[in-house]
């Protein structure tokens, strides 16, 4: 830009003084600018593009997708603390301030991350109803509306929500939101977050964030008897 | 006058009933859910304990009444034997709950055990609220936070003795 400033500086001078400057030299120059300048909006363009495809992020969904086909050779309840040593422990030790593997992975930073469920986090999904209930697909929001977390046992995070989705109803086909309130909590090991209404007469929602952020999980809601009636891919708004 | 007397009958029952806490089917529901809870082999001892690590956290003195089982460390293997022992008698008692006699035989018997410790009231309210977050986080869903209230009083007033 300065380049660019002093140049056009040196052109309006050269204006004035036609006779000391070669001019075909000078507006060569001008044109090469331009070019210049042209290439350099087309870079920015690029770096905003590439921003969209964060490799890294890709990657730790691809690692997240390959871990959960694979297993991670932890009982049901048990959290993997990965690294070389291939170690499990159970879940109601992963944040609990204390460190409970080897490496330290079960108090890291990145596994006690609260990101999933901060107060005020809105996510929506498309859900899919597969049994329980004659319904077709609908957009489901989950707003987490405040979280507790107890001083003296960490490894769980309170968490109470409003769970609504929009209903296709009537002749004229309008849409309707059903919303009603949720509480549950969110568990650092398993990377879940489990749902359960006020009213016992809706269903449970149980969220798994297995797609290697804290903006993306696949719900499935669940009869007491973890009966799977419908599922819901979540995405953070 | 009658409907005084009536009146007096009444507030009497009512009295007797919501003083009571942990009626029959809540302590069923109790026995069942610990079942679960209780677990077995590793479960077992992870479960303990996180229960004694939000004891301790709530109350760090309390540790020093277990100087001699390896209370400094909760995961000293002398500290998980003594917390195995701790929950096992607790397992007796819940298994108990449906039979009034023998559950205050051994309520008495534990009495007995806690009595030369002199435990503030307050470590057995520690240990209430420790059950209250780890037994609803140990098992996700039906879990019954009034029955296990009612029921944990029942068997803290019998081992405080009053």
């Amino acid at each position: 830009m300065w380049r660019l400033l002093i140049l056009s500086a040196l052109a309006a001078l050269t204006c004035a003084h036609p006779h000391e400057v070669d001019e075909t030299r000078l507006g060569a120059t001008a044109i090469r600018i331009g070019a210049l300048e042209n290439r350099l909006k087309k870079i920015k363009e690029k770096l905003t593009d590439a921003e969209k495809h964060d490799p890294v992020s890709m990657f730790d969904e691809l690692v997240a997708r390959v871990d959960h086909k694979e297993g991670n050779g932890c009982s049901a309840r048990h959290f993997q603390c990965g690294g070389h040593d291939r170690e499990c422990i159970s879940d109601l030790f992963v944040c609990d301030g204390h460190t409970d593997c080897h490496n330290g992975h079960d108090e890291s930073e990145d596994v006690c991350s609260t990101a999933p469920v901060k107060a005020g986090n809105v996510f929506t999904g498309t859900t899919t109803w597969t049994s329980c209930l004659v319904r077709d697909d609908h957009v489901t929001r989950i707003a987490i509306t405040s979280t507790r977390r107890v001083k003296f046992f960490t490894a769980r995070v309170r968490v109470t929500a409003q769970v609504s989705a929009d209903y296709v109803v009537g002749a004229d086909h309008h849409t309707e939101t059903d919303s009603s309130p949720y509480h549950g909590y969110y568990n650092f090991g398993t990377r879940k977050l489990v749902l359960f209404p006020d009213d016992l007469r809706h269903i449970a929602v149980v969220c798994e964030f297995n797609k290697g952020d804290d903006e993306r999980a696949e719900c499935s809601s669940q009869l007491a008897s973890k009966h799977p009636c419908a599922h819901t891919l979540i995405h953070l708004q | 006058m009658k409907i005084l007397i009536v009146l007096a009958a009444l507030a009497a029952f009512v009295a007797v009933t919501s003083a009571s806490g942990c009626d029959k089917l809540q302590r069923l529901k109790v026995k069942s859910q610990w079942s679960r809870a209780y677990s077995s082999g590793h479960d077992r001892e992870d479960f303990s304990q996180a229960i004694w690590r939000a004891i301790f956290a709530q109350v760090p003195d309390a540790r020093a009444l277990f100087k001699r089982v390896g209370g400094d460390d909760t995961t000293s293997a002398d500290f998980v034997a003594h917390s195995m022992r701790v929950l096992a008698g607790l397992d007796i008692l819940i298994a108990l709950l449906d039979q009034p006699e023998a559950l205050q035989a051994e309520l008495s018997h534990l009495q007995k055990q806690h009595d030369a410790r002199h435990i503030p009231d307050n470590y057995f309210e520690a240990f209430r609220l420790a059950l209250g977050h780890v037994l609803p986080a140990q098992l996700g869903r039906c879990w019954d936070k009034t029955a296990w209230s009612d029921c944990f009083d029942v068997v803290a007033k019998g081992i405080k003795g009053h």
